[in-house]
């Protein structure tokens, strides 16, 4: 009896431990960085003596979207590709293992390594040089396990005597995937695509090298360098009081986009599919 | 008679466990074949085997030889095969798109393409299974949407878009209510002038009512075939007596 209500209130104190952390997180950094948000900051490059003590942050939104955006697209398609392989087409349990195991190695592997490599494989070796592609590269091998885990999930949940019903009509697996499957799990896939991008877009390890900078327009193309929000805000909070403002700001941006996009991620999963 | 299938000695593994122990049996052409027997003996994995189903699951396997016609299954593509014996499961899975998409889905994967022809492949096998008068008004509206014993009937009638030549059916009314149970047990009966069929049931009042010829199925062994009133009059074997009379399963 004791012991029953010991655990419960273990529970409980857990529970409204983290949830205390996190609203309190929230609150500081909106309630710090609010008063430095204006449509200036929004839509103007960074200025000042100490760069980013005055101006905006627009650069950074914009190629943090680049680096994003293409991350998710590089590793999207190996990630939905991977499931599809394991769920529908590998017939041993010792292959898919394996695989699985790789996957698993990829997800344990410190961005900083991943940046490194993009940055003596992409930048050096295969001289593209500093850009968006590069240090996106790097951040869809970041991200392709997590889409890919999610998109089995989703793939596995599919009722099988639908799948055997397209079998048995004499449909092959290429088109009983391309036709019932992946439509079937759609929202999955977007929200798993959005979340994937939400985590490739708080990272900064693997921009270091390879294509995030200090200072830029708006890319153009992906082969130049851009800025991007977490190491702007690296770089704001690095130079220390007087532009230590700005930084609260830029985190603020930072946690909007990402938690807006979670919202809607969430929001888009939810949905009650085919009707 | 002339027999439109034969299987011999065919057994069939799950990994290591097996599901099937040398099963031998033969189905006559355009006449309804019931397979009886108590949960887990292998009813349903024989007819896996039969369409090469199986052999698309993970770490499952079949020996033995199943005869088409006079055609070894294992000389068929696995796909041509099942275009050739259709299929339809215990609860109904329509697929979530309307019923018209439901019809030409297979037929668009075989290469018909002209709406003409898709037209009449969906209205010709809709109303094969009584469906047509039901939900001609409806061919856009989700599949989903219809009751349990339409879309069971709808996805006999999937089945049939390919023409198969045999249909086989896995306790096709085991999810539905009594009316809808008849309903698809006289269209069964209109079906076998142009298909063969053969029917797992755990109904045995209707393999009696339907079947022509019903085979008994214990522990993946085949213990008895022939005729219906045979069977169900005047069992040989002890097993076939004791499952009949209730004693198990």
């Amino acid at each position: 009896m004791l012991k029953a209500r010991l655990t419960k209130m273990w529970a409980y104190a857990g529970m409204g431990l983290v949830l205390g952390i996190v609203i309190f997180i929230f609150i500081y950094i909106f309630a710090k960085g609010a008063g430095s948000i204006d449509l200036e900051f929004l839509l103007e490059s960074p200025r000042g003596a100490v760069l980013g003590m005055e101006g905006g942050i627009f650069p950074a939104i914009m190629g943090s979207l680049a680096f994003t955006l293409t991350a998710v697209v590089l590793g999207g398609i190996p990630a939905v590709a991977t499931a599809v392989y394991i769920v529908f087409i590998c017939k041993r349990s010792s292959f898919e293992n394996i695989i699985r195991g790789v996957l698993q190695c990829i997800a344990g592997i410190p961005s900083i390594v991943l940046g490194l490599f993009a940055y003596s494989f992409l930048v050096r070796d295969l001289a593209i040089g500093r850009c968006i592609l590069a240090s996106s590269a790097a951040l869809a091998v970041m991200i392709m396990p997590f889409i890919e885990a999610r998109v089995e999930k989703s793939l596995r949940e599919i009722p099988q005597q639908m799948l055997s019903s397209s079998y048995a009509l004499g449909c092959s697996r290429g088109y009983t995937v391309f036709h019932i499957a992946l439509p079937y799990v759609r929202q999955e896939i977007i929200s798993a695509l959005i979340l994937g991008g939400c985590f490739a877009m708080g990272a900064t390890p693997p921009l270091i090298f390879t294509g995030g900078v200090a200072f830029s327009g708006v890319p153009q193309t992906l082969l130049e360098p851009a800025m991007a929000l977490p190491l702007h805000l690296y770089l704001l909070v690095a130079q220390g009081t007087p532009s230590l403002g700005a930084a609260y700001g830029t985190a603020f941006v930072m946690m909007a986009v990402i938690l807006i996009s979670n919202a809607l991620a969430t929001f888009y999963g939810r949905r009650r599919r085919w009707k | 008679m002339e027999m439109i299938l034969r299987l011999e000695k065919v057994s069939a593994y799950y990994g290591k466990k097996s599901a099937l122990k040398e099963v031998s049996m033969s189905v006559p052409k355009k006449q309804i074949t019931a397979i009886i027997g108590p949960s887990g003996c292998g009813k349903s994995t024989l007819l896996r085997c039969i369409n090469s189903l199986l052999s698309e699951e993970k770490d499952a396997s079949y020996t033995g030889d199943i005869f088409l016609g006079e055609k070894n299954t294992r000389d068929i593509e696995g796909d041509e095969l099942r275009r050739r014996i259709g299929m339809v499961f215990q609860t109904p899975s329509p697929f979530p798109f309307s019923v018209y998409k439901n019809m030409t889905y297979a037929p668009k994967y075989n290469g018909v393409h002209s709406k003409k022809e898709l037209d009449r492949i969906a209205v010709e096998k809709l109303k094969m299974t009584g469906l047509f008068d039901e939900v001609s008004a409806e061919l856009d509206k989700s599949a989903l949407k219809l009751s349990g014993g339409q879309q069971q009937r709808l996805c006999i009638a999937r089945a049939l878009t390919v023409d198969p030549e045999i249909l086989m059916l896995d306790e096709p009314c085991s999810a539905l209510d009594i009316k809808s149970s008849a309903i698809i047990e006289k269209m069964l009966a209109e079906l076998k002038k142009t298909y063969t069929i053969i029917i797992v049931t755990h109904n045995l009042a209707q393999a009696k009512r339907i079947a022509d010829r019903t085979v008994f199925m214990y522990d993946g062994h085949v213990i008895e075939e022939g005729p219906t009133d045979e069977i169900f009059g005047n069992p040989k074997k002890e097993e076939t007596k004791d499952f009949l009379s209730g004693v198990f399963g």
